[in-house]
C-alpha cells in the first residue's frame, strides 16, 4: 500500500543519492593527480601555451570553488545541462553527443530488460513445475553456466556465429553506415532493429540467468508454503496454483532484483557497445574515459547516475505498489 | 518445562557451533554431487595455474610461429594476431585470473564483513553513515567507475585488484548486515552482552559464527563477480598486458581481429575457462548454502 | 461399515521417508465418523493426528507417501482410488479442511473475499454479483463484516482470520470439516469465540466433523466421540463422556490424569514419565508398553489390536481384551 510519505521519504532519498553522485563526480577528476587539461595535454603532448589555452578555455584557470559554483549552475540549474565542450569531439558540446547516443542505450536497454525479465521469470516458473525432470536440470544448468559468462563474450560468441558464419546479422553500428534517413521511417526503423538485434541478444543471454535461478527458487520456496496446500485442497486446478498463488507471490522478490541489476545491466551495455561498435552512452563513455576527455566524462557519469536512480527509484515504488504486504 | 538460564544458553549454542567444524563442513561439500564437481573442477584450475610454467609449450609473450594460425599438434589453440601461443597465453592466464579473483574475494570479504558488522552491532548514526556510503556505491554505475579508475591509476594487476575490491565490497556488507541484525536480537547474544562479554568479542566469536555460512556462500560468489569483473575491465582494455589473464587475451582477440581471420580457438577457450571456474565456484556455492540451511534450522 | 458412517478410514498407513528410515507417521488406523457426529481426534504432538486428517483428503506429501488402506466416503467412494480429475472435483465439495494456524493458510497478497470466492470458482461457475454475494453472506455467517471481503489477510486480527478460514471452509457446503488445531495458536478468549463458533455451526449446517486436537478440554465440551490417538496408532475410541469418566486404555488414563493437577489445586503436576517412541523404528509389542504402570509379559511381544469390550467403545490394550 502505497502513501505520500512513502513516495516522498524515497524520492528525497533518490535525490539525495543524485546529489551525492553530481559532487562526486565533479571531484573525482580533480583528485586525481594534475588538473583534467594535464592529464590530456601530456598525452596528446601540446605545448605549453597551448594548455594554458585550453585550461582558460574550459574554465579550469579558475579557484577550485568558482569551478564547483558553475559547475553546479551549468549542470543542475540549467537546462538543457551544460558540460562543456568535449575535448575529443570539439567543438561539439557535451549535451549533443549524450543526446545522440543515449536514445540508442536505452533502446537496447529498455528492450533487453523486458525481454531478460520475461525470459528468466517464465524459465524459472518451468523449471520450478517440472522439477526434477531433464529439463528442470537442463534449464538449472544452463542458467548456471550463464552466470559465469562474461557479457562481452557472448558477445564475441553471437558475432561469430551469426554475425561472420552464418552471415545472418550485422554485427557493427546502429545502422547501416552508407544509409541516409529523413527522420523515423520504416526503412530506418527496420535497420535500427536489424542492427539492434545481436546486441539485445547478447544482452538478454547474459541476463536472464539469475532471474531464472532467484525466480525458482521463490518458486519453490512458494510452493512450500501453507497457502499451496490450501488452495489444493480447495480443488484448484494445478495450473491456476502454478500461476495465481505461487507465481504471483514468486514473482516480487525478482523485482528487488530487477531494482539491483539496473547497474549491472549498464556496465553490460558498455561491453556489448563496444564490441558492437554500438553508438550508445557505453561506447561514448568507453572512449572518454580512454581519451581522457573530461567534459565528457563527467556528462556521461551524470547520465547513466541519473538513468541508475530514476530507474531504481520507479522500481522501488512499483514493487511497493504490487506487494500489499507493504505498507509505509 | 523449565525456562533456560542464559549462560546454560550461551553455552548450548557456543557448543552447537562447534559442531560447524570445518571438517565436517568440508566433508558435507564433498558428499554432495555438485560440490564434488565443484570442487574438483577448482583443484583442475589451480593445479594448472600452479604447473603453468611447466605446461606451458612456449613463452607467452614470445613471437614463435606465424600469427593467426589454426589449432595444430604444435599450436594446440592456434597462434594470435603477431604470432604468440595461445595455449601458453590460456595456461599463463589462468595463474593471473585466478590470483586476481581470490584476493579481491578476500579484501570484499573482510572489508564488507567489518562495514556490515560495525553498521549493524552498533547501529545508530554509525549504521547511518556507513549505509549511505555503501548504498551510493551501489547506486553508483560500477563498470563505468572502475573503468574510469583504472584508466587514471594506470594498467596494472594491483590496481585492478584495488579497483574491484573498492566496488566489491557494498553488496558483502549489506548481506553482512541484514544477517548480523536478525542474529544481534537473538536470545544468546543478550545472554552474553550480560555475562559481560566485549563488543568484539561478541561480534568474533558469537555473531560471526552464526553468519558464516552465508558470509561463504557469498564471498564465493563473489569470487567470480571479482573474476568476470577483472575480465571485463582486461578486455577493455585495461588490464596489464605483461600479465596476461584470459580477458586480456580475449582484448587482443579483439584488437587483433580474431572475429574477422576465423579465430574461433582463440575466442572459445578463455572464455571457456572463464566460464568454467564460475560454474565450479557457484556448484561449490550451491552445495554450501544448500549444506547450511538445514543446519541453520535445526539450532 | 455402517450407512451412518460420513467416512470408514480402513487399516490407513501413511509414510514418510527421512534419512534415517521410514517413519510410520500412522500405522494401520482404522476409524469413523459418523453423519452428524463431531469426533474428536486427540493425542500429543507427533502421533500422527494431522496427518490422518490430511490423509483423509489425499494431501500428502513427499516425502511421505499413503501406503495402504482405504478412505470409505458415505458408504461409497473410495477416495484413495478417485482419479485426480474426480479428487479435485471432490475436494472442498464433499469433505473440507481447517488447517493449523490460519494465517499461513490464507495466501498473503490476495484478499481474503477473492480466496473464498477461489474456493466456490473452482467447482462451480457463479457470475461476479452472484459470487460477491455468496461470500457476503459466507462471512456474515462467521460474524466477519462483508466490506471486509476486500481487505488482505494481514488486516484482519487472528480470530478474525480463524473466523474466514471457516468461512471459506463452508463455502461449498461441505459433508464433513476436518478441522486441525483450529484454536491451538490463539489466545484463550479468541478460543472460547472460535469453539462457539464451530459448534453454532455444526449444529445449524448439521456438519460431521473431525477435529483434530491435543487439548482434551476443549473436546470434552463439545464432541461426540473421542479416539485417542498414540505413536501412529489409536488407542482407544469412545463416546466423550465414558471417555472421560471411565478411560479404559492406560495412555488415555494418564493423560486425564495430567489435567487433573490443574484443575484441583494443591494437587501436584503430574505427566507421563517418558517419550513417545521413535516412529521410524517402533519397538515390538505394545508401543506404550515403556511407559505404562500396568505392562505385563504379552505387552512386550505382542501389538494389541483394537476390540470393542462394549458397546461404542474400542482399545487396543491387552489389559482390557482379555
Amino acid at each position: 500500500m502505497i502513501t505520500a510519505r512513502y513516495l516522498i521519504k524515497r524520492t528525497f532519498n533518490a535525490l539525495a543519492a543524485f546529489v551525492i553522485a553530481v559532487v562526486f563526480i565533479f571531484i573525482i577528476p580533480r583528485l586525481m593527480p594534475g588538473s583534467p587539461t594535464d592529464q590530456f595535454a601530456s598525452q596528446y603532448r601540446l605545448p605549453a601555451p597551448v594548455v594554458a589555452e585550453l585550461k582558460t578555455r574550459f574554465g579550469l584557470d579558475k579557484p577550485i570553488e568558482t569551478q564547483f559554483v558553475l559547475y553546479v549552475k551549468n549542470v543542475l540549474l540549467t537546462f538543457p545541462p551544460d558540460f562543456g565542450l568535449s575535448y575529443n569531439f570539439y567543438p561539439a558540446t557535451v549535451w549533443s553527443l549524450l543526446v545522440y547516443a543515449l536514445p540508442w542505450t536505452i533502446f537496447l536497454l529498455g528492450v533487453s530488460s523486458i525481454l531478460t525479465a520475461i525470459l528468466g521469470v517464465a524459465l524459472g516458473m518451468i523449471s520450478a513445475w517440472y522439477r526434477g525432470s531433464k529439463l528442470e536440470a537442463f534449464i538449472s544448468s544452463s542458467s548456471m553456466f550463464m552466470l559465469s559468462v562474461p557479457f562481452f563474450w557472448v558477445a564475441m560468441i553471437l558475432v561469430l556465429i551469426f554475425g561472420v558464419f552464418l552471415r545472418w546479422f550485422p554485427f557493427s553500428g546502429a545502422v547501416s553506415p552508407s544509409a541516409v534517413y529523413r527522420g523515423f521511417s520504416i526503412s530506418f526503423l527496420l535497420d535500427a532493429l536489424y542492427h539492434a538485434i545481436l546486441p539485445i541478444l547478447t544482452l538478454t543471454i547474459g541476463s536472464f540467468a539469475s532471474y531464472t535461478l532467484i525466480m525458482k527458487d521463490n518458486m519453490m520456496a512458494t510452493l512450500s508454503e501453507d497457502y499451496i496446500l490450501t488452495a489444493e485442497a480447495k480443488g484448484v486446478r494445478k495450473e491456476d496454483i502454478m500461476v495465481k498463488h505461487a507465481a504471483r507471490n514468486a514473482v516480487l522478490p525478482v523485482m528487488t532484483l530487477f531494482v539491483l541489476r539496473v547497474g549491472f545491466m549498464v556496465g553490460g551495455s558498455i561491453l556489448t557497445e563496444t564490441v558492437f561498435s554500438y553508438p550508445g552512452i557505453g561506447l561514448l563513455l568507453y572512449n572518454a574515459v580512454t581519451g581522457l576527455d573530461y567534459p565528457l566524462i563527467q556528462g556521461a557519469f551524470f547520465v547513466l547516475a541519473f538513468t541508475v536512480i530514476l530507474s531504481t527509484l520507479v522500481a522501488d515504488v512499483l514493487y511497493t505498489i504490487l506487494d500489499p504486504r507493504i505498507r509505509y | 518445562m523449565a525456562v533456560k538460564m542464559p549462560s546454560e544458553t550461551t553455552r548450548n549454542s557456543a557448543r552447537a557451533k562447534s559442531e560447524f567444524g570445518i571438517t565436517a563442513f568440508a566433508m558435507d561439500v564433498w558428499k554432495h554431487r555438485r560440490g564434488r564437481i565443484g570442487v574438483v573442477m577448482v583443484a583442475f584450475f589451480l593445479s594448472i595455474a600452479l604447473l603453468a610454467p611447466w605446461l606451458s609449450p612456449y613463452n607467452p609473450y614470445s613471437f614463435v610461429a606465424r600469427p593467426y594460425l589454426q589449432p595444430t599438434i604444435e599450436h594446440l589453440l592456434g597462434t594470435d594476431g603477431i604470432g604468440r601461443d595461445l595455449l601458453s597465453q590460456v595456461l599463463w592466464g589462468t595463474r593471473i585470473s585466478l590470483l586476481i579473483g581470490f584476493i579481491v574475494a578476500i579484501s570484499v570479504i573482510i572489508i564488507g564483513v567489518s562495514v556490515g558488522l560495525a553498521a549493524a552491532y552498533y547501529g545508530g548514526l554509525m549504521d547511518e553513515l556507513l549505509m549511505r556510503f555503501t548504498d551510493e556505491l551501489m547506486v553508483l554505475p560500477g563498470l563505468p567507475l572502475m573503468i574510469w579508475m583504472a584508466t587514471m591509476l594506470g594498467q596494472s594487476m594491483w590496481n585492478t585488484i584495488l579497483v574491484l575490491a573498492i566496488f566489491g565490497w557494498p553488496s558483502m556488507a549489506r548481506m553482512v548486515r541484514s544477517e548480523t541484525l536478525s542474529v544481534k536480537n537473538r536470545p544468546f547474544v543478550d545472554a552474553a552482552r550480560v555475562s559481560g562479554a566485549s563488543d568484539i568479542r561478541i561480534m568474533a566469536q558469537i555473531i560471526l559464527p552464526n553468519i558464516a555460512p552465508l558470509i561463504v556462500a557469498n564471498g564465493i560468489l563473489s569470487i567470480i563477480s571479482a573474476i568476470l569483473g577483472e575480465a571485463s575491465l582486461s578486455f577493455l582494455g585495461l588490464g596489464d598486458p605483461f600479465n596476461m589473464s584470459w580477458g586480456t587475451v580475449l582484448y587482443f582477440a579483439q584488437i587483433e581481429g580474431a572475429l574477422y581471420n576465423n579465430g574461433w580457438a582463440w575466442i572459445l577457450a578463455p572464455g571457456l575457462s572463464i566460464a568454467a571456474i564460475g560454474l565450479a565456484i557457484t556448484f561449490i556455492g550451491s552445495a554450501i548454502t544448500d549444506i547450511a540451511n538445514p543446519r541453520l534450522r535445526s539450532t | 461399515m455402517s450407512s451412518a458412517s460420513i467416512v470408514d478410514v480402513l487399516n490407513l498407513r501413511v509414510s514418510f521417508w527421512a534419512r534415517r528410515g521410514e517413519v510410520k507417521a500412522v500405522d494401520d488406523v482404522s476409524l469413523q465418523v459418523n453423519k452428524g457426529e463431531i469426533m474428536g481426534l486427540a493425542g500429543e504432538s507427533g502421533c500422527g493426528k494431522s496427518t490422518t486428517g490430511l490423509a483423509l483428503m489425499r494431501l500428502i506429501k513427499p516425502p511421505g507417501k499413503i501406503r495402504d488402506g482405504r478412505i470409505i466416503f458415505d458408504g461409497g467412494t473410495d477416495i484413495l482410488s478417485l482419479s485426480e480429475e474426480e479428487l479435485r472435483s471432490f475436494r472442498w465439495r464433499k469433505i473440507s479442511m481447517v488447517f493449523q494456524g490460519a494465517m499461513n493458510s490464507l495466501n498473503p497478497v490476495m484478499t481474503v473475499g477473492s480466496q473464498i470466492a477461489e474456493a466456490i470458482s473452482a467447482h462451480e461457475s457463479v457470475d461476479a454479483k452472484g459470487m460477491q454475494e455468496r461470500v457476503a453472506k459466507l462471512l456474515e455467517q462467521v460474524g466477519i463484516d462483508a466490506a471486509r471481503s476486500k481487505d488482505y489477510p494481514h488486516e484482519f486480527s487472528g480470530g478474525m482470520r480463524q473466523r474466514a478460514v471457516i468461512a471459506m471452509a463452508l463455502a461449498l457446503n461441505p459433508e464433513l470439516l476436518i478441522a486441525d488445531e483450529p484454536t491451538t495458536a490463539l489466545d484463550v478468549v479468541v478460543q472460547r469465540q472460535i469453539l462457539d463458533l464451530m459448534i453454532d455451526m455444526q449444529k445449524r449446517l448439521n456438519l460431521s466433523m473431525m477435529f483434530i486436537t491435543h487439548d482434551l478440554v476443549a473436546l470434552s465440551e463439545f464432541s461426540d466421540k473421542v479416539s485417542i490417538m498414540y505413536a501412529g496408532r489409536i488407542a482407544e475410541v469412545a463416546p466423550t463422556s465414558e471417555l472421560y469418566e471411565s478411560p479404559l486404555h492406560p495412555y488415555t488414563q494418564g493423560l486425564l490424569e495430567s489435567l487433573q493437577g490443574i484443575a484441583t489445586p494443591g494437587k501436584k503436576l503430574w505427566s507421563i514419565p517418558g517419550a513417545p517412541p521413535d516412529l521410524a523404528a517402533v519397538p515390538k509389542g505394545c508401543r506404550f508398553r515403556p511407559r505404562c504402570r500396568y505392562a505385563f509379559d504379552r505387552c512386550v511381544v505382542e501389538e494389541p489390536e483394537l476390540s470393542s469390550p462394549k458397546e461404542g467403545r474400542s482399545v487396543a490394550c491387552h489389559l482390557v481384551n482379555k
